[in-house]
């Protein structure tokens, strides 16, 4: 056609990463349902009987150390795993398999629910499990908006790293 | 609509390119059986040529046996450890698995581009051009560090932000896509499909050891690539196919390793270190500056 090719690498290179960078942002500004609608999210069924968020928690290998769940309804705290501003957290002696974990309080929503299972007690956040609502896969860190949930139950499954 | 922006699982991916995985073998036997009848009806058929398909089979097992015990848990670490600073937030639906195949082509572009250019590189790669026969068996003929090469460029997808296992299925789709390039049996398609899209014709060029097809078409799924950055070449003289020096054998242990023997071979030969590196990263072809005229003594007269 008429257009002239590039010629020079350092041109060839500037568009290369132009069309990366763009197909990148292109990419990741698809969001998926539950991003404009938190409402009603895939996770988090709501459950008449029930007032609250409750959280089933499956997977847990041990039980050493403690289950402890922190529920996060701003994206940049659930990023952060911040310590500071979450809008509840509970810790329980850990049980081998499933536990159930109740926030009778938490009735508005959107939440994002993480699970650290700390097995040597330490109240540190070190590789052992972790787990956060929306989690697809081991080295999955939802954004808040995938990890969204609304007061219902919702269920975590855990990953362990070590 | 609202699939394309459904997320997409990691199983479903991996269901799908088991699935393709499948059906581009089923075809490619299919397409195969189609050409060794031609090559009989035409009188073309030989023990050398059958010969050649069988060793290029056998590099694809020692290509995949190196690929499953080394290169698929390197490309596991290298991305799962390069997403750890992805510049975007993507998210797994098919808009951008779209989006990630587009330009994983565009990464393999540029990958392709410098196993053709860097000799280190090309000592792998020139396994894949160094059969003087084109059809489906020839796209299954692979040298041992391919995937090494690949890595360096399809790194970038996960940088820009997709998720590892989205880059991964998308980089092995371009691969797949070109299976069906290796063949004699398509002409030309619509000009339409010929002008955005990687062809047989087309990639018969860059299979080509003629002068003017040397280095041309480089693209995996699409040639717009190859007409942008000025590497693209047209069909029109008959193609001489392979290396511009040509092999010679269908010994499988020959084929497989030349590349790398010739490279070692050409190093130690080429006289101080600075030219020895170079010999690794200048394109196949180079030689060696001969000694500047005012190291030699002058010509007496
Ligand atoms: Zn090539």
């Amino acid at each position: 056609m008429g257009l002239r090719p590039i010629t020079s690498l350092a041109v060839s290179a500037v568009v290369t990463a132009a069309l990366m960078v763009g197909g990148g942002w292109l990419a990741s500004s698809v969001r998926t349902a539950t991003d404009s609608s938190p409402k009603a999210s895939s996770q988090g069924n709501r459950d008449p009987v029930h007032e609250g968020l409750r959280v089933d928690v499956s997977g847990v290998r041990s039980e050493l150390g403690n289950i402890v769940v922190t529920v996060y309804d701003e994206a940049e705290a659930l990023a952060s795993y911040s310590t500071e501003s979450y809008v509840a957290y509970r810790s329980q002696q850990a049980v081998t398999g499933a536990m159930t974990i109740d926030f009778q309080e938490l009735t508005e929503g959107p939440y994002a629910v993480t699970v650290h299972h700390d097995e040597n007690a330490n109240w540190a956040y070190d590789d052992e499990g972790w787990s956060t609502s929306g989690q697809r896969g081991a080295y999955d860190e939802p954004p808040f908006e995938r990890a969204a949930v609304m007061p219902g139950s919702v269920s975590l499954e855990m990953f362990y790293y070590d | 609509m609202e699939t394309f922006f459904a997320t997409v699982s990691a199983g479903t991916l991996s269901t799908l390119e088991g699935f393709i995985n499948d059906w581009v073998v089923y075809l490619a036997i299919g397409i195969f059986a189609i050409e060794l009848l031609k090559y009989l009806v035409r009188g073309k058929m030989s023990w050398r040529l059958l010969g050649d398909s069988g060793t290029n089979l056998l590099t694809q097992a020692a290509y995949l046996t190196i690929s499953y015990t080394v290169f698929y848990s390197l490309y596991g670490a290298v991305f799962y450890g390069a997403h750890e600073f992805a510049l975007f937030e993507i998210e797994t639906t098919w808009v951008s698995v779209i989006v990630c195949i587009i330009l994983a082509d565009l990464t393999y572009y540029w990958g392709h581009r410098f196993t053709h250019r860097v000799g280190m590189a090309w000592a792998t790669h020139e396994v894949h051009h160094s059969s003087p026969n084109f059809n489906m068996s020839v796209a299954y003929r692979f040298g041992p560090l391919d995937d090494a090469w690949a890595i360096l460029f399809d790194v970038w997808l996960v940088i820009i932000g997709f998720d590892p296992l989205v880059a991964f299925f998308c980089s092995l789709f371009v691969l797949q896509y070109q299976t069906f390039l290796h063949t004699e049996i398509v002409k030309k398609l619509p000009w339409p499909i010929e002008f955005v899209m990687n062809t047989p014709s087309h990639h018969r060029v860059h299979h080509g050891s003629n002068p003017e097809y040397l280095d041309r078409n480089y693209g995996g799924m699409f040639i717009v690539w190859d007409r942008l950055f000025g590497t693209f070449a047209e069909e029109r003289s008959p193609v001489v196919y392979g290396l511009t020096r040509q092999i010679g054998t269908v010994n499988p242990v020959i084929v497989f390793l030349h590349g790398h023997y010739d490279l070692l071979r050409n190093v130690v030969k080429t006289p101080g270190l600075g030219n020895k590196l170079r010999r690794l990263v200048m394109p196949p072809g180079w030689e060696p500056p001969l000694p500047s005229r005012a190291t030699h003594p002058a010509p007496s007269d």
